[in-house]
């Protein structure tokens, strides 16, 4: 991000910063890697001698967990329900952002208005809807947004990102120039030709950051599909981890097999895009 | 842009965002504040009650049980995160090969599900399978009573520690982002008046990074009230509705219980005490400011 590097306040002498980085990879990834080790231990193996290293490491009894789970379908699930959300995402927020901070400029208070009245919503704990979001999936049932279908969950995951995302398009738009706009209008421009052809692109690495948020936001989402998902033909991934436990019974191998299937897709995603999350998530200092 | 500034245009723009906001912000709240005050199970209409959900509550240990656990998952939060993840932003921002990768590492917790992370830590805190109790038997520790998990009073102790794991790499890219707003000069200046490394972090870094320091106090407490995963997972509550938080303790009632009414009034109640205390907190610490 910065040009130049600042240097920093106090420079720590090399052996401490080598001692506290291992001690931090050590702490934040002990739990990962002792899961994956003991994950190639059958059931009896593991209550026998629950600290001693796998006695081979054989990748048969994951194919075994793969073959007696749904985990394509999970990822199925999860890969519609988190992709159409993240289109939703945009497609409801960039126009009343768009309106927020461009056609409202004359009369900011207007503006404003909208703007903090989007942004209450982030002080409501989740709690407080959960019940009232399950009668409107009853009303919405007759149009296949009800309970039970991963389409559903869509609306309310795209409501919930509606405080975070006029955050982040509002704050952004109003940090570029107006004058490309400008021109464009001189030149003829329809208000959707300048939306989509000139402010969109302008607002790309913001528009790409939030997409994959919100796409993570919906990927990882539990409470609201634990409640709104009857059939486990229809569970996203976090609801069909938490039933792991039940599902697999006192075979914590293979909990931990599934469970790592699960993370590694996941985690590939965040080494490809881990630049945009971290920056994203900490330049706003919110979640979504 | 006047040139479009009509109000249709407006209005048009908006109004599929302020749609989804009315339905599934503004309606649930209202929703909810009548429900607080009716008695009303999942599947049958309620009826208004006043405020006897209310009284239940006074009377209902087990929700005085998950208050107290609530309150031990804040306090192991609120002494954790904020320090280590203060540390942590200190040791990302000097520069060296590979801090980067640290500042990465450090942040994969966070962005993923707490169902999932949580599942990991069974193998860590579980009694019989763990390798903390089984690296304490080894070194011959009795470990009978010394329960992470599923015990009387350890379970929230453990949730508070899980979840500041897992979000310690945030609140440190946090206090980074802060870090980096501090003018060098400043810095510079201590350095020739003699400050050694120490004196810099007491008296410049610290000070500077206040105003992060209590969005991150606020933010950590605001979270750790709300936890539910890292408990439905870890206990489900158990043994005997001692290890709830409030936050399990809701979904329990909502979910198995089925009272839809009880559970919005617990809800009301938790909602009051994390704005107060929040509001509270900003306020007394602004008004040291300005002294």
């Amino acid at each position: 991000m910065m040009a130049t590097r600042r240097r920093p306040f106090f420079t720590a002498n090399r052996t401490a910063i080598f001692i506290g980085s291992l001690l931090v990879c050590f702490f934040m990834f002990l739990p990962f890697v002792w899961a994956f080790v003991l994950s190639f231990k059958g059931n009896d193996e593991l209550y026998a001698s629950p600290l001693s290293l796998p006695n081979n490491w054989d990748f048969s009894l994951y194919v075994d967990t793969f073959r007696k789970s749904s985990m394509l379908t999970l990822f199925k699930n999860s890969l519609i329900v988190a992709t159409l959300t993240s289109i939703g995402c945009l497609l409801i927020n960039f126009p009343a952002s768009f309106a927020i901070a461009r056609l409202h400029h004359r009369n900011a208070r207007m503006g404003d208005f909208f703007y903090y009245l989007f942004l209450v919503g982030s002080a409501v704990p989740l709690f407080i809807t959960l019940y009232p979001i399950y009668t409107i999936a009853q009303v919405l049932q007759p149009y296949g947004l009800g309970i039970d279908s991963i389409f559903g969950l869509i609306p309310p995951y795209v409501a919930g990102s509606l405080p975070f995302n006029t955050l982040v398009l509002v704050g952004a738009m109003r940090s570029i120039p107006l004058e490309l706009e400008e021109a464009a209008i001189l030149d003829g421009c329809s208000l959707r030709q300048l939306m989509v052809r000139i402010t969109l692109p302008l607002m790309a690495p913001v528009v790409v950051t939030l997409t994959i948020l919100n796409f993570l936001g919906a990927w990882n989402e539990w409470t609201l599909a634990s409640i709104l998902l009857n059939s486990s033909d229809n569970y996203t991934i976090p609801l069909a981890a938490s039933f792991f436990k039940q599902q697999y019974g006192m075979d914590a191998g293979a909990v931990m097999r599934a469970v790592i299937i699960v993370l590694i897709p996941q985690l590939i995603f965040y080494a490809i895009f881990q630049k945009r999350i971290v920056q994203g998530m900490a330049t706003t200092g919110l979640k979504g | 842009m006047f040139l479009f500034s009509t109000r249709r245009t407006k209005l048009l723009l908006l109004l599929p965002a302020l749609v989804f906001f009315c339905v599934y912000v503004l309606y649930p709240i209202g929703y909810s504040l009548i429900l607080a005050f009716e008695f009303k199970p999942t599947y049958r209409p309620g009826h208004f009650i006043g405020i006897d959900n209310f009284v239940e509550m006074a009377s209902d240990d087990r929700f005085w049980t998950s208050l107290k656990n609530t309150a031990v998952i804040a306090i192991v939060e609120l002494l954790l995160v904020p320090a280590l993840a203060f540390l942590l932003s200190l040791l990302i921002n000097q520069s060296f090969r590979g801090n980067g990768i640290v500042k990465v590492l450090a942040f994969t917790p966070y962005i993923l599900a707490g169902i999932v992370t949580t599942l990991i830590w069974i193998f860590i805190v579980d009694p019989n399978l763990g390798l903390i109790n089984g690296a304490l038997n080894a070194m011959h520790v009795d470990t009978t009573n010394f329960l992470l998990i599923g015990g009387r009073d350890l379970t929230p102790v453990t949730v508070g520690v899980i979840e500041s794991w897992k979000s310690i790499g945030f609140y440190a890219v946090l206090f980074l982002a802060g870090l980096k707003m501090i003018p060098s000069e400043l810095f510079d200046a201590a350095a020739v008046d003699g400050a050694t490394a120490l004196q810099r972090v007491r008296f410049i870094t610290l000070p500077m990074l206040k105003e992060t320091n209590k969005i991150v106090i606020v933010l950590v407490f605001l979270n750790a009230v709300q936890s539910l995963q890292t408990v439905f997972i870890l206990t489900g509550g158990g043994p005997n509705y001692e290890s709830h938080s409030i936050g399990s303790y809701i979904y329990d009632v909502f979910i198995t219980q089925r009272r839809v009414g009880y559970a919005s009034s617990i809800t009301l109640f938790m909602f009051v005490v994390m704005m107060v205390l929040s509001i509270a907190f900003l306020m007394r610490t602004s008004r040291r400011v300005e002294e």
